[in-house]
């Protein structure tokens, strides 16, 4: 191992790990706190249970929360992944199927807590597809239907899935030149298969297994998600990962083994459900090599109407989900200008900035807290990969194995890893401040910027640097004058990313901050329970509006940088 | 074998991969003559000029001197050995004007100031019949232009031998006559030894100095 390699697993592999353990132990203590009695030690390895496992499992409606996690974890990838490969067949790299891509691009920049709360505007039983409903139908009054936070959790698949669909869907068409689509589809044509059918056959398998590791990281983050789960989820009870938190943070230290016994079920809940998904890769390989063994269709008619029925539903799903998307954004800015709104009336009767100069006159400091931690913890990102490698390609070193572990604090539950991270800084005496924050957010951030920084280093044809050295330049040179310019798209497109990111995340901001350092991320989830529909719909938007910058100088800088520079674009 | 003191001088090269040998050879190359080595792809050319500039992939091994002016280079780094590389293609910085292409690899000269060190710039571009293109986006440049930029850029690096792989292979049949003689007459005029590897006699031809075929 390099020592590049070795500085990586130090800094990516180690904290999830370490702060995974720190998470955990707590749940094995034999202290009973709530008494303070002492199990008998002795005991312990005569099998024993901690009481924090037992008081866990005694917990009125664990079982219902634990399930409503796994639900969430396989159902929002399976969602996300059917609509994205239905969405590529159909459309089979069309014009029309691009400019679909295309607008859902902007849909990753917007932070998760906002999407959560345009869909529970958009949906709410006095919400505006009631409203839109209630025009056409003639409906007085709201449907007695609670969508948002209904035990059945769709709303908090649903959630999930909207924004998890352009995030496959990207990674999707990245990887997709590599699997020669258009030459493997011709060739199933010319053997009988329809479009459609021929891309599900051919490319698809293909294509899966360069998603695999992103889609996990989907597994792992819907059935631990917590922002999302506050706004969309059920309540009563609530997902696992949300009551998790709410016993660490709470001030009885009984509650933190509760909390860490929890933090472990949350661990195998996620664990059971990449292994679950596993099972499904299996049975799918499966049933494509019976598929396969069938030989090529005759044109017959039920073949034919399979091929309709998928090039529809593949034409519906990605596009209803983007127009969710925007009408729930819609949905946020009415909210925030409406000043009387009376149902079932589509637009308010009344307008008002009140909610906006309210939110102006408290935003500086959520604002200022927020930039700074996601510039720190960016340029950290950003410094560190360079460093990383850059020692790689100059000792050549073989690098494929190194992704695993960048993936670790993906593939980690995100509560788990962070109440770890907490407690380690309990443990040394870090106090919660902004930079403790900026250190948590890093290991969120880090992966997306390494991999993004890594896919410039690779597209970089060597001869560049080969033919700078001829002409006499030193190795700092190089990097400066030829490597960073010549990378420089992706490593604007890593920052802007690395941002977006950090400027959406609330769970290590929330914990590690303790509250002391509010952002507009955690400032408008704290409206979950205490806001109204104005206050809400002004944070969300106040909370989009960097992320959206960011994807915006993403794609437009390089084209002012180098507007004289048409090698460069 | 007598050594020179001027030219380059390959002593018994040889370049394997793993226990296959590509190729071995002696020669030398005096300043002003362009040496071709002739042979299909795969014969090991372009190892055999990664080996002299300095940058042998790992998984090759080598055996042998390289000499330049009688100074042996085989430790010498690529960015000091002062020897130039012109590629298959023109390879012009895109985020580089043409004259910050030029100035890139400039020697400077001591006591020289910026004003000066842009005479020269001026100086070269004149000379390849560009004068006024120093300002443009060099993807603005014809493909003819781009080679003689590129070959101006390898000159004023002032190296002290030349390589040059396949330089001619992605021009077109028309232009490639042009760039070919002017790249040989400047060569020459330039007095260093150049090395030339090439499938196409035509190009070996042209050079007109020893020709070796693998």
């Amino acid at each position: 191992m390099s020592w590049s390699t070795r500085l990586l697993f130090l800094v990516l592999g180690a904290p999830p790990l370490v702060g995974s353990v720190l998470a955990l132990a707590p749940a094995f203590s034999q202290y009973n706190l709530s008494d303070g009695s002492l199990n008998d030690s002795l005991n312990y390895f005569a099998g024993q249970i901690p009481p924090a496992f037992i008081a866990l499992v005694s917990t009125p409606g664990i079982a219902t929360s634990a399930m409503t996690s796994l639900l969430a974890g396989l159902l929002t990838p399976a969602l996300s992944l059917v609509s994205v490969f239905l969405f590529l067949a159909a459309s089979q790299e069309g014009r029309t199927g691009k400019m679909i891509a295309q607008l859902a691009a902007p849909v990753l920049a917007i932070p998760h807590a906002a999407a959560a709360f345009a869909l529970a505007l958009l949906l709410a039983p006095t919400g505006i597809a009631s409203r839109i409903i209630a025009s056409v139908a003639g409906w007085e009054l709201p449907p007695d239907f609670l969508f948002i936070n209904h035990p059945n959790s769709v709303a908090l698949i649903l959630g999930l899935a909207l924004k998890e669909a352009p995030f496959v869907l990207l990674v999707a068409l990245a990887a997709l030149p590599s699997t020669d689509a258009p030459r493997r589809v011709a060739l199933a044509r010319t053997l009988g298969y329809r479009p459609t059918t021929a891309w599900l056959l051919t490319v698809a398998p293909a294509l899966y297994p360069l998603i695999r590791l992103p889609l996990f990281a989907v597994i792992v983050f819907a059935s631990s998600t917590v922002d999302v789960a506050l706004i969309l989820g059920p309540s009563l009870p609530p997902t696992l990962s949300v009551r998790l938190v709410e016993w660490f943070v709470a001030p009885e230290i009984e509650q933190r083994q509760l909390a860490s016994a929890a933090a472990l079920l949350q661990l195998f809940i996620s664990l059971f459900a990449l292994s679950i998904w596993l099972i499904f890769e299996r049975l799918t390989a499966r049933a494509y090599a019976s598929i396969a063994a069938r030989g090529a269709p005759r044109a017959a008619s039920t073949d034919l109407r399979f091929e309709a029925v998928l090039t529809a539903i593949g034409n519906t799903l990605i596009p209803t989900s983007l127009v969710l998307v925007l009408m729930g954004i819609m949905a946020l800015f009415l909210a925030s200008v409406g000043a009387q709104w009376r149902y079932p009336a589509i637009l308010p009767t009344a307008w008002s900035l009140q909610h906006w100069s309210t939110a102006l006159s408290t935003w500086q400091t959520p604002l200022f807290n927020a930039i700074a931690i996601a510039l720190l913890s960016v340029t950290a990102a950003i410094v560190l990969s360079l460093i990383t490698l850059e020692a790689q390609t100059r000792s050549r070193a073989n690098t494929t194995r190194l992704s695993t572990f960048l993936y670790l604090p993906l593939l980690i539950p995100q509560v788990v890893f962070v109440s770890g991270i907490a407690v380690f800084a309990e443990r040394t005496r870090l106090s919660p401040s902004l930079l403790l924050v900026a250190g948590g957010h890093f290991f969120f951030v880090m992966p997306y910027v390494y991999l993004t920084l890594q896919s410039g280093y690779a597209r970089l044809d060597s001869r560049w640097l080969l033919l700078a050295k001829t002409l006499g330049a030193s190795s700092a040179v190089c990097f400066l004058r030829v490597r960073i310019p010549l990378i420089s798209t992706q490593l604007i497109t890593a920052a802007m990313l690395g941002l977006t990111i950090s400027l959406s995340l609330y769970l290590p901001t929330q914990i590690l901050g303790a509250g002391r350092v509010p952002t507009i991320t955690t400032e408008a989830i704290a409206l979950v329970s205490s806001g109204s529909r104005g206050t809400i719909g002004t944070w969300a938007l106040l909370q989009s509006a960097l992320p959206t910058l960011c994807f915006m100088l993403a794609l437009l800088a390089p084209r002012l940088i180098w507007s004289n520079r048409k090698g460069m674009l | 074998m007598t050594t020179m003191t001027t030219g380059l001088e390959l002593q018994n090269v040889s370049l394997s991969v793993g226990s296959r040998q590509l190729l071995s050879l002696s020669c030398s190359v005096a300043p002003g003559e362009v040496m071709t080595v002739m042979g299909a792809s795969g014969t090991g050319k372009s190892t055999l000029l990664a080996f002299i500039a300095g940058f042998l992939g790992d998984a090759f091994t080598a055996e042998g001197r390289v000499l330049l002016a009688g100074k042996e280079l085989n430790a010498v780094p690529a960015e000091k050995r002062r020897i130039g590389l012109l590629f298959q293609d023109a390879l012009l910085f895109p985020h580089l004007s043409v004259a910050a292409n030029l100035k890139f690899g400039l020697v400077r000269k001591v006591g020289e100031s910026p004003r000066e060190r842009d005479l020269r710039i001026e100086l070269a571009l004149d000379a390849i019949g560009l004068a006024g293109f120093g300002d443009r986006d060099p993807a603005s440049l014809s493909g003819g232009q781009q080679s003689r930029v590129a070959l101006m850029r390898l000159l004023l690096s002032e190296p002290k031998a030349i390589l040059l792989d396949e330089p001619f292979s992605n021009l077109d049949m028309q232009l490639r006559e042009e760039i070919r003689t002017f790249t040989f007459d400047t060569l020459r005029a330039a007095d260093v030894p150049a090395f030339l590897v090439t499938h196409d006699l035509a190009d070996a031809q042209a050079a007109g100095g020893k020709i070796i075929a693998l």
